[in-house]
């Protein structure tokens, strides 16, 4: 049995809003294996976020630990933890700072770590903005002159300067165009070959999952809802919560309009209440039965497979296909 | 379909401390009435201007408007700025991306929405005013009005907040509702379902949508005709199911390419090169640098083929794919 990079057990992350109590991640168990993606994926609010914080040291957990490598990550990191574990997030515009050049940028983390000597400095960062199919020159440029996905490929650049075994996506393509995402999601895929990365992949957006990651993990309110291989979540989902991502996925041809589930739009009436009790995808969910208010379900089924849902789905994306499509298998 | 709103080689040039910048470089665009007509693009296309001229909310200096645009039969170029503003939040209204940042949150939901009221064509009494408010939140499917109305918009979920904008934005009964980037703020699910409520809304009163967005995904199960835009022009106009199976111009075809696909783990396609800069841009073609098909003719004028309801600006007589 393979051993993973990371593993998660039984995370809890509360946070003190005034009197009230917020649970974040109300216990979550997560392994990554070597070299392989993992999404994560959930609406805002899902606690995907906190997960990758507490990944990445800047928040503790309530409970729970956090290993890498087999070993246990103190909650206060050091220097040396923390260079394992690269970032990437969203916005491009925001990550950079605009006063200072790509060059200090990149050479930040390569001087904190003393990854590099002073006289080989220009050298490295310009080898890694090769690296992400940049000009080395531009390290003396400003944020300012670059443009949204040149900008992405800088924090990338950064994020791999320390030469880190896993790295944080966390909303890598949500802020860039869909002709610049295409750019950015090759060289993400052509960088985890080359160097053999392991990504933790944080999104809303599951159509970049299917192209990118081998298993998801599906979140709401704090918990995981299903879990499991690409091909089996998306083909097979079971949670209602899971279909309902999947039916909302914007689709550009007839071929996808198949995989996707259907899902009752117009059974939808919303209000300010927010359950209690029960699942907590109750109160949106419109195959909703009795037992879903009185126990929140758990995980259950095979490893490749798992979904916390008491009414879940049973039809399965290939036997709706017509004739005549093939769905192109998942890695 | 008698044309509701009608933009006839409409050209905008912004004076810059670097210069003249044309960002509309001659837009055709009609909307008929009750039609729903998507303008797609990627940042910098130009559709969010084209919005503003037609809603009249261009700054009045540094800029310099060619063309013409009429909407329900009034010169919007030319008129005064009194009759756009009686115009606006009446016979067209427009919901925004960020529901959050769209509502003040100083004000109960209640303030504003009566504040919409009394844009109306006849002033409203408290009752009558309370009772439109709460019918037009119950349209929204919002199962407790009373409660959202009394609340402020940091009270309430990116969903909610979006239900109210739609309901704000319908309650006139608009002729036009132009819709820049709905919901882009927010979570898909939320995003679908709050479009689908925009959708159904809209078809039972009869209001035209002007719906602009980067997202053809989102374009194609809402439009009934979609026009792509590219650095200022709009190079390819089709009706919606005619320009998904069978598109034309390169640039559409290419950015459908980069979208990524349920059906397949294959990686989307990126479009070569860059979107140009607009204050250096040619009489040309400005796709030709990244056009797969680009030849020299491509640098002249470049003539706008018309065909089966559909336009394709470009030099080939573009066969099919």
């Amino acid at each position: 049995m393979k051993k993973p990079l990371l593993e998660i057990r039984g995370a809890v992350k509360t946070f003190q809003v005034g009197r009230a109590e917020v649970k974040a991640l109300k216990g979550v168990d997560l392994a990554v294996y070597r070299g392989e993606t993992v999404a994560i994926v959930g609406e805002s609010g899902s606690g995907k976020t906190t997960l990758a914080n507490l990944v990445l040291g800047i928040e503790k957990p309530t409970a729970g630990e956090i290993m890498l490598s087999g070993r246990t990550l103190p909650p206060k990191r050091t220097k040396a933890d923390r260079r394992h574990i690269g970032l990437v997030q969203q916005n491009p515009y925001s990550t950079l700072n605009p006063r200072k050049s790509i060059g200090q940028a990149i050479g930040l983390p390569l001087s904190v770590h003393r990854l590099c000597r002073r006289s080989e400095r220009r050298e490295r960062i310009g080898a890694l903005l090769e690296k992400v199919g940049l000009h080395r020159d531009l390290q003396d440029r400003r944020p300012l002159a670059l443009s949204g996905g040149q900008r992405q490929r800088v924090a990338i650049a950064r994020a791999l300067s320390t030469s880190p075994e896993l790295l944080v996506l966390d909303e890598p393509t949500s802020s860039l165009d869909v002709s610049v995402q295409a750019h950015t999601l090759r060289l993400l895929r052509d960088l985890q070959e080359e160097l053999g990365l392991t990504y933790l992949f944080i999104t809303h957006d599951l159509s970049v999952v299917r192209v990118l990651a081998s298993r998801v993990i599906v979140m709401y309110r704090g918990s995981v809802v299903e879990e499991g291989t690409v091909e089996e979540v998306f083909f097979r989902p079971r949670h209602r919560y899971t279909q309902q991502l999947l039916a909302s996925i914007p689709t550009v041809s007839e071929d996808d309009d198949h995989v996707k589930p259907e899902w009752p739009w117009d059974a939808d009436t919303v209000s300010t209440e927010a359950a209690v009790t029960g699942c907590s995808f109750r109160p949106r969910c419109p195959f909703a039965i009795a037992d879903c208010a009185r126990k929140a379900p758990e995980l259950a089924g095979p490893k490749e497979h798992r979904h916390a849902c008491l009414n879940p789905s049973s039809s399965s994306t290939k036997e709706r296909l017509p004739s005549g499509i093939e769905l192109v298998p998942g890695q | 379909m008698e044309d509701l709103l009608r933009i006839d080689g409409l050209k905008l040039t912004f004076e810059t401390h670097d210069g003249p910048v044309s960002v509309l470089r001659g837009v055709d665009l009609t909307v008929g009435t009750g039609e729903r007509v998507a303008l797609v693009g990627e940042s910098g296309s130009g559709k969010s201007v084209t919005a503003r001229a037609i809603m009249g909310l261009l700054p009045q200096r540094r800029v310099r408007i060619g063309g013409n645009l009429h909407f329900d039969g009034s010169d919007v170029l030319k008129e005064s700025a009194a009759r756009a503003k009686a115009r606006r939040g009446r016979d067209i209204t427009m919901i925004f991306q960020d529901p959050m940042a769209a509502l003040n949150p100083v004000f109960t939901i209640r303030q504003q929405f009566a504040a919409v009221l009394t844009r109306l064509d006849r002033p409203l009494c408290a009752a009558e005013a309370e009772d439109s408010m709460r019918t037009a939140l119950r349209d929204v499917s919002i199962a407790d009005p009373e409660r959202v109305l009394d609340s402020y918009s940091f009270q309430l979920s990116g969903g909610l907040n979006q239900r109210v904008m739609i309901a704000m934005a319908l309650v006139s009964r608009p002729k036009l509702l132009i819709a820049d980037e709905p919901g882009t703020a927010l979570d898909v699910t939320v995003q679908q379902q709050t479009l689908h409520i925009m959708g159904n809304l809209s078809r039972s009163y009869g209001t035209a949508i002007l719906f602009i967005s980067h997202n053809l995904g989102v374009v194609r199960k809402f439009a009934d005709r979609v026009c792509v835009m590219y650095a200022g022009r709009i190079v390819e106009e089709a009706p919606t199911d005619v320009l998904f199976s069978d598109p034309r111009h390169p640039y559409t075809r290419a950015l459908l390419a980069s979208v990524p696909r349920l059906s397949s783990d294959r990686l989307p396609e990126p479009i070569g090169g860059s979107v140009p800069d607009l204050a250096a841009l040619a009489d040309g073609c400005p796709f030709e640098p990244r056009c797969p098909s680009a030849r020299p003719e491509c640098r002249g004028s470049v003539p706008v083929h018309r065909f089966d309801g559909r336009s394709v600006t470009c030099i080939q007589e573009v066969a099919p794919a």
